[in-house]
Order: C-alpha cells, then sequence, then structure tokens
C-alpha cells in the first residue's frame, strides 16, 4: 500500500527474548519484549544512555510442570500457554493494527505535527523465539519451508512461507498441510498487522545466529586441523 | 619536578611510579648525588620527539615566520589529510539541510578509490512531490508565564540547585545532609518562608533563595514528574497450572508517540527514505530509511 502524500512511515522494531533468572521455585523466567522505531538512527537507538528502547510488555512466562489431571499431557500444556502468549500478543498489538489504516498524527521533537503510519518492520530476537512468535515447529526455517532434514544444504530452493495461506488452512482446519509446512494449527498474533508478511519480519540476528555459528564451525574446523597434524598438544601445553 | 612529564619509572634503577611526587621523593631520597639528564628525559617521550623533529622540519623550510600554505604543507608532510583545507570542490557544494543529513549518518565521508581520487557516496532522496514526512502543524507551543518555564521547579535557582544535584551525582545521603546543615537557612525555613505567590523571587526577609524541595526524597520526586513515560498497566491470564498470573504491559501507540515526541532524538530522526549509491553505482543500504519503503 501505497503511503498518501504528506504522510511518513514509522517503522517499529520489536525485539524479545526469555531470559532465565533462577533455577530455584521451579525457574524463575522474564519474557520482556522491547520496542523502538526505525526512524531514530542507528547509532542514536543501540546507544544504551539514549534509552531509545521501551519495554512494552512483561509476557506470563509459562508455569513448568505437567498438570495431573486425565488427558492433560506436556504438549497440551505447551500449546496451551503458546495460544496464550499469542492471545496477548494480539492483544498488545492491538493498537497497531488497529491504526494501520489510519494516519496518528504524532508531535515530532521539533515541535511539528506529522501524520505517520505504523507498520511493524521486523521482530528481533532469537530461533526459539521467532519459532514461538511465528508459532512454526522449532526444527524449522522460519522463512522458507525447508524440511528439517534439508536444513544446511546448499542451494536449495523452498517455497518462501505464505502466511495467507496459512491463514486459510487453519480456518480450514487443514492439519496434514500445516503439519508439513511446519507451522502450528494456531491463530497467529502477527496475522493482525497490515501488509506484513511474518516470514519477512526475521532478520538475522548476527550475534546468536550469524557469529557463534560461524566461531563453532570455525573452532570444530581449526581443532580437526590441529588433531590431523598433531600440533593441537602444543596447543594446550601453552 | 614537573619536567617529568612522564612520571613513570626512575632513570637510574628500576623502580616504578604513578606519582611524580614519589618519583620525586625517591630521587631525593636515593640518587640523592645523581644529576638529573635532563634532556635524556625529556626525549624518553615520543610525542615531545615527533614534536620537536616537526618544529625543526618547519624551520628549515623558513616556514616559521610566514603562514602556512597547503603547498608547503604537503612538502612537509606527503601523508597530510589536505583536502580539508582545498577550495570548495564541486561536491561540497550541497545544500546545507542535505549536508547535515548526511553528516549525521556518516555518508559525507570520502572514499579513496584505488587510482587516488575521492569519491563520495552519492544520495537519492525520495521525490520531493511525494511530501513524505510534511510539518501538517506547527505544534501549539503553550506560551508559558516565565514562573511556569523551570516547571516542575518553582524557579531557576531550585532547577539550578536540582540541576547541580543531578549533574554532580550527589548522593542522596549528601543531598540530605545539604538540608539538614541549613547551609540555605534551614530546610524548615526554606519550606515555611517559600510561598507560592513569591513566584521567581527569593523570599525578601531571606538572604538565600528559598527552595521548595528540602531532602533527596522530595527533589528527586520532582524529577521524576519531568518524565512523561507511558504507564504500566497490569493483567492477568489463567494457565491451567498457574490461574491469575499477572503481566505487565504498556500501549504500543502511547511508547511510539512517546519517541517521536522526545526531544533528545529531534534532530537524529529521519522521515523520508533515500537511496545510498556509492562511487561505482552500488547500492548501498546502513540504515533503516536507506531500503525501499
Amino acid at each position: 500500500m501505497a503511503l498518501p502524500v504528506g504522510s511518513t512511515l514509522v517503522p517499529v522494531i520489536f525485539v524479545s527474548n526469555v531470559t532465565h533468572l533462577t533455577n530455584f521455585f521451579g525457574d524463575g523466567k522474564l519474557w520482556p519484549v522491547y520496542m523502538s522505531i526505525g526512524n531514530i538512527l542507528s547509532r542514536i537507538r543501540q546507544k544504551p544512555t539514549s534509552h531509545a528502547w521501551i519495554p512494552v510488555v512483561l509476557l506470563p512466562v509459562a508455569p513448568k510442570g505437567v498438570h495431573k489431571k486425565a488427558g492433560w499431557s506436556a504438549a497440551k500444556q505447551e500449546r496451551e500457554s503458546l495460544e496464550i502468549t499469542h492471545v496477548l500478543l494480539k492483544f498488545i498489538l492491538g493498537p497497531i493494527s488497529d491504526a494501520a489504516e489510519d494516519s496518528i498524527t504524532a508531535r515530532y521533537g521539533d515541535r511539528v505535527v506529522r501524520k505517520c503510519y505504523i507498520r511493524v518492520a521486523a521482530w528481533l530476537g532469537d530461533h526459539m523465539e521467532n519459532c514461538t512468535i511465528h508459532a512454526i515447529y522449532n526444527t524449522r526455517c522460519g522463512i522458507c519451508e525447508c524440511p528439517t532434514a534439508e536444513l544446511g544444504n546448499h542451494g536449495h530452493s523452498n517455497r518462501r512461507r505464505d502466511h495467507v495461506i496459512y491463514k486459510q488452512w487453519v480456518q480450514e482446519e487443514d492439519t496434514e498441510q500445516l503439519k508439513a509446512a511446519g507451522v502450528k494449527l494456531l491463530w497467529n498474533a502477527l496475522w493482525t498487522l497490515r501488509d506484513i508478511s511474518p516470514a519477512n519480519l526475521i532478520w538475522p540476528d548476527l550475534l546468536y545466529n550469524m557469529f557463534l555459528g560461524i566461531v563453532e564451525y570455525l573452532m570444530d574446523w581449526i581443532e580437526g586441523f590441529l588433531t590431523v597434524h598433531n600440533r593441537l598438544n602444543a596447543f594446550d601445553d601453552t | 619536578m614537573k619536567l617529568f612529564g612522564d612520571p613513570g619509572s626512575c632513570p637510574f634503577c628500576s623502580m616504578g611510579f604513578k606519582l611524580s611526587g614519589a618519583l620525586s621523593n625517591h630521587l631525593s631520597k636515593v640518587h640523592p648525588d645523581q644529576q638529573l639528564p635532563r634532556k635524556e628525559m625529556k626525549r624518553k617521550r615520543p610525542a615531545s620527539e615527533t614534536d620537536s623533529d616537526e618544529e625543526d622540519d618547519i624551520a628549515q623550510a623558513g616556514l616559521l615566520s610566514s603562514p602556512l600554505t597547503v603547498e608547503d604543507l604537503r612538502r612537509i608532510f606527503p601523508s597530510f589529510p589536505v583536502s580539508e583545507f582545498e577550495s570548495p570542490s564541486a561536491h561540497d557544494v550541497i545544500p546545507n539541510e542535505h549536508r547535515q543529513l548526511m553528516s549525521c549518518e556518516g555518508m559525507g565521508d570520502n572514499i579513496t578509490v584505488s587510482d587516488g581520487q575521492q569519491r563520495k557516496n552519492t544520495i537519492e532522496h525520495f521525490p520531493a512531490d511525494l511530501e513524505a514526512g510534511k510539518a501538517h502543524a506547527s505544534h501549539p507551543f503553550q506560551t508559558r508565564l516565565a514562573s511556569h518555564c523551570f516547571l516542575p521547579f518553582d524557579n531557576k535557582y531550585d532547577y539550578k540547585l536540582a540541576r547541580f544535584f543531578h549533574l554532580a551525582h550527589v548522593p542522596k545521603v549528601c543531598i540530605d545532609e545539604f538540608f539538614k546543615d541549613g547551609v540555605m537557612g534551614g530546610s524548615k525555613r526554606c519550606v515555611q518562608a517559600a510561598r507560592p505567590d513569591l513566584g521567581t523571587r527569593c523570599a525578601p526577609n531571606l538572604k538565600f533563595p528559598t527552595f521548595l524541595f528540602s531532602s533527596a526524597h522530595t527533589l528527586y520526586n520532582k524529577i521524576d514528574r519531568m518524565i512523561a513515560d507511558p504507564q504500566w498497566r497490569n493483567g492477568y491470564v489463567d494457565f491451567q497450572l498457574a490461574k491469575n498470573s499477572e503481566f505487565w504491559h504498556r500501549d504500543v501507540l502511547e511508547c511510539i508517540k512517546y519517541l517521536l515526541r522526545h526531544q533528545c532524538y529531534a534532530e537524529s530522526i529521519t522521515w523520508s527514505p533515500i537511496q545510498e549509491f556509492d562511487g561505482s553505482g552500488e547500492r548501498v543500504y546502513s540504515e533503516m530509511h536507506t531500503a525501499d519503503w
């Protein structure tokens, strides 16, 4: 959708991650979701002292353990907490999807009123977080429908995730198709957002995904190389 | 002993010192008969060495009497970045607002290409007729009374003192002590004498200005009132195992408006996209607004 003349776009960035705080009392976890806007230059936004990231919600963390009740399994409980999370996210994102049609007139810091259209631009998080937010299986890719066994292969040509179809499948309760695509039968909170395909929200998290993976891979390779040439002990000794 | 610009170690033994006073103490006690090799000590500092070398060069070139020109600088320092001093070239003639935009994004940097020419990232702006981020109205800026411009503080003395306490990182205990000591006429007297109708002035019968806060607690209460944070709200959800789990949330729209109206970000907020190309015509992506909107 092209924005009307004289209006501006406010891309919203969300960040979330479950944080494990303690092992006592059956695990203490915190699940904060932060947000910021993309209009602020990144060098200002990423400066901790500029306080540009605002905590929006502390999502409730599902309790640990399985309910001792007939017909109540761990999978079912997991599903319940996922459903609750998505209902909550829908509630949190409600104002954005309500305001997406129309512009909000916001006052900028330079004392000028402008028309703003709000769109969600990114949801930063690690893989597990993205799987929860996108309601897909943990072993699947969030961007394309690559099967689990083929993950990591070079040059595959899998279909990009199309959440419009998923929406239709969920409405029809087409469990087989959904399972093949690795999507959980659940009304996703991100589907309420306008002009957004949730698959586009995923941004590679350099720190968690890329660098960590590269370092791990490199370390394996170097260690293997040194063992083959009988030089690993020399490093351990020094 | 100030000649020791670098009070690192003793020139006669291997003792190291952190303070120049300790070093001079050591010199007078342990090596009283040694002559101080002033020149050597000075030479130890690499910075001063280069300084003097440069001075020599300049003196040799006979330039100290006449003002330096770009050619002279280039002759003396071949690696000197002279471009800053050159007359404005074509790419420097940029409208002010554009230059400001570029400089604030760090895009104004010249990129030196291998052939020695200096090229610049070209920036294509969003079509101006679409008026992205047009100012629809200026905010009705309320004309405030002079006494209200220090809100939430009442007068400039309040404000200045609060600012000092805050910027100097004065601990709360010390702020309390400051008022208890009665330096400014005693806390009780402060509060009693400060009447709202006195406004910006100090009470006439007091030598000192009056303050409407008399402890760290009241001070920080006032400071906290300056921030209009989006409000936290709470709600409850029912898990099968844990009924009435509490969660906290804020209104997302309020948060966005809060970020937009924050004056700290006013200079670094962009509201129209740009397309950036480097010297060879490749698209460069850096910030969010350099993508295809």
